[in-house]
């Protein structure tokens, strides 16, 4: 059985007046059945992008070129557009970060949630008026019958992101991608929402591809991380392994800069500089200009692959079988 | 929502006061008086100053806005010097129509016209199309009213003989059919109402290409595509409700606008509506009929952005007057 969502080799890039931004660069990465997958990684570093790619939701001027992107076997860049719509909010949903701004105002939560249902599952309109407002139970939203007829600028934030939730989740989805759905809520209501829905994973066996810079909140909800920057997977391993034992310096700086309950530090410790320009990217291994243990050979060449352990690699020289010499 | 629209109401009359006060003291401030076109200006001074004081002119100004007010909130608009003694009332009454016929059928037309121009735009921004929208939009904008009518007059009145040139039917006509006058009409109307509906036209493009243009970077365009809805609905459920809505407040707030530009394509027409009527009471210094119209026209205003207020909360479940 070949696994749920094969991706090789994405490269998605936008070709604007000053340039062409590699917002994507070649990443791989496959998702198993009912598999939970976290993307980590500072602002910018394409993440969102990727998911996006993957459901070719892309805007002008974007452009998405990949060796593989295969849900379930099957070849999506092969798939006209009105055939990958059959599939978006079918197969694969998305969950968006600002539940504020993610719901069209002038229309009622339950239209927007019957939009989807009757587009894919084919029911009438009052079928799908007992399904939405089932998902909006299910979703946890009280008085579920009331909010299918209100409009989203009445709901709070929470509720929105479960209205969304419910949205996402009514077609049954295979996958599911959360792009930090819990960054634009207060902490209480973030639990609650993460709660919901490593619940709902378990009742419709959907896999899910969570998105968030917060490694915290990641590994609460994940079996497998990848890491993320400049564009590219520079590590990836189940989320134990990143935790305790992260490889790559960045991997390392990312836990680091995390306030953690159970060590007393006395201060933490932040990633030194920013992201850099995407239009103008290091030379060589793109986080050389911000890592402590940068060598030569990270300012010229770009790190392979290596492998650690089973299901445990890393891109960065340190740990590269080639090797550079570690700076003394 | 009953509430709201009593109090609009309530809050006319501040500002019908305002509006008919400050043109009555305005037009009584500009050089002449009705009696400078109503008699033999070989007529002697005395004769003159005998008819001032039988008109009530020599009053002075306030007690005359005054008694103009206290008629004027029985219905009573006057008469008209000009129309030699005609009631107010029933010039605006008569010149009504072909003003509303003019002006309602190039919002109506520029607007069907404007809204898909000014989607289509935007959904292929930069693109070969959307350069040729936006430059012809700004001509549209650019190109005065009076210089469109007359070159259209020149085309296809003059050179070509296609289309009358002026008045609202052929004159000294008798059509045998209710059918045949208005197909008469409708060939009148043509020439006007390109004019008047090309300026229209371009400024509500203008603003629909805008007004699509940020709505479709909106979030909720993006989870309406992550739905699996196809591309016009997308467009033209999701993101068109949204964009409209800023259209149409500006389509309210430009009825005077729209208006204004009638009054000058009225005049290059010699269509019988509101418009000439307004250029000429104004030239003769005909008092009572510039209130009366001037009254209208501030009413036309206020209703209009009261439509346009109770137009946008039903579109947008956001706003709600209560």
């Amino acid at each position: 059985m070949p696994d749920l969502l094969e991706v090789k080799n994405l490269y998605t890039s936008f070709h604007t007046e000053d340039g062409v931004v590699p917002a994507v660069n070649g990443i791989t990465f496959n998702l198993k059945h009912g598999e939970s997958l976290g993307i980590v990684g500072e602002s910018g570093c394409g993440k969102s992008v990727a998911c996006l790619s993957i459901m070719r939701l892309i805007d002008h001027p974007g452009k998405i070129k990949a060796d593989a992107i295969k849900l379930d076997g099957v070849e999506l860049q092969s798939l006209s557009e009105k055939k990958m719509r059959t599939i978006r909010g079918n197969e694969m949903a998305f969950i968006f970060q600002e539940p504020m701004t993610s719901l069209n105002p002038v229309y009622t939560i339950g239209f927007q949630l019957q939009e989807a249902i009757q587009l894919h599952q084919g029911l009438n309109k009052k079928q799908s008026r007992t399904k939405s407002e089932e998902m909006l139970k299910m979703v946890g939203i009280p008085r579920a019958e009331k909010v299918f007829d209100e409009y989203p600028p009445s709901l709070s934030g929470g509720m929105r992101q479960r209205a969304m939730i419910a949205m996402a989740l009514s077609c049954e989805p295979k996958i599911l991608f959360a792009d930090e759905p819990t960054t634009a809520l207060d902490v209480t209501i973030q639990a609650q929402i993460l709660e919901l829905m490593n619940d709902l994973k378990q009742r419709i066996n959907t896999s899910i591809i969570f998105i968030s810079h917060d490694l915290g909140v990641i590994s609460e909800m994940v079996d497998r991380v990848i890491v993320m920057y400049c564009g590219s997977i520079i590590e990836d391993a189940d989320i134990r392994t990143i935790i305790k034992n992260p490889k790559h310096p960045y991997t390392f700086g990312l836990i680091n800069s995390k306030p953690r309950i159970d060590v007393d530090l006395d201060k933490l410790i932040p990633i030194p500089g920013s992201v850099p320009n995407p239009l103008n990217i290091p030379s060589g291994c793109p986080y050389q200009p911000r890592c402590e243990s940068a060598m030569d050979i990270c300012k010229s060449k770009i790190p392979g692959k290596s492998q650690i352990n089973e299901g445990h690699h890393v891109s960065c020289w340190l740990f590269s079988k080639q090797g550079g010499k570690i700076k003394s | 929502m009953k509430q709201y629209i009593v109090r609009r109401f309530l809050q006319m009359i501040p500002t019908l006061l305002g509006t008919t006060f400050i043109v009555f003291v305005i037009i009584n401030m500009a050089p002449g008086s009705p009696l400078s076109h109503m008699v033999d200006p070989t007529i002697s001074a005395e004769a003159i100053e005998r008819r001032r004081e039988q008109l009530g002119l020599d009053r002075p100004l306030l007690q005359r806005y005054g008694s103009w007010l206290v008629e004027a909130v029985q219905g009573n608009l006057g008469y008209s010097t000009r129309y030699r003694g005609r009631l107010v009332t029933d010039i605006i009454q008569t010149r009504l129509g072909p003003t509303i016929i003019l002006t309602f059928s190039s919002i109506i037309v520029s607007f069907i016209l404007a809204v898909p121009i000014g989607v289509i735009s935007a959904t292929r921004q930069y693109s070969a199309l959307d350069y040729s929208v936006v430059v012809s939009a700004i001509a549209g904008v650019s190109i005065p009213v009076f210089f469109l009518g007359i070159v259209l007059i020149y085309l296809f009145g003059f050179q070509l003989g296609w289309l009358p040139v002026g008045g609202m039917a052929a004159a000294g006509v008798r059509h045998p059919t209710w059918l045949s006058y208005a197909a008469d009409v409708a060939r009148h109307l043509v020439l006007p109402l390109v004019t008047l509906t090309a300026a229209n036209t371009a400024r509500f493009v203008r603003f629909t290409r805008s007004s699509m243009l940020e709505v479709i970077r909106q979030d909720y365009v993006r989870t309406a595509r992550a739905k699996g809805l196809s591309e016009r609905v997308v467009i033209y459920r999701h993101a068109l409700r949204n964009a409209l809505l800023p259209v149409v407040t500006i389509l309210g707030l430009s009825l005077p606008f729209l208006f204004s530009g009638a009054v000058i394509t009225e005049a290059v027409f010699a269509w019988p509506g509101m418009g000439t009527l307004l250029i000429e009471s104004v030239s003769l210094r005909d008092y009572g009929l510039l209130m009366g119209i001037n009254l209208f026209l501030a009413v036309l205003v206020i209703i209009g952005n009261l439509l346009a207020d109770i137009f946008y909360s039903v579109v947008d479940p956001r706003i709600r007057y209560d």
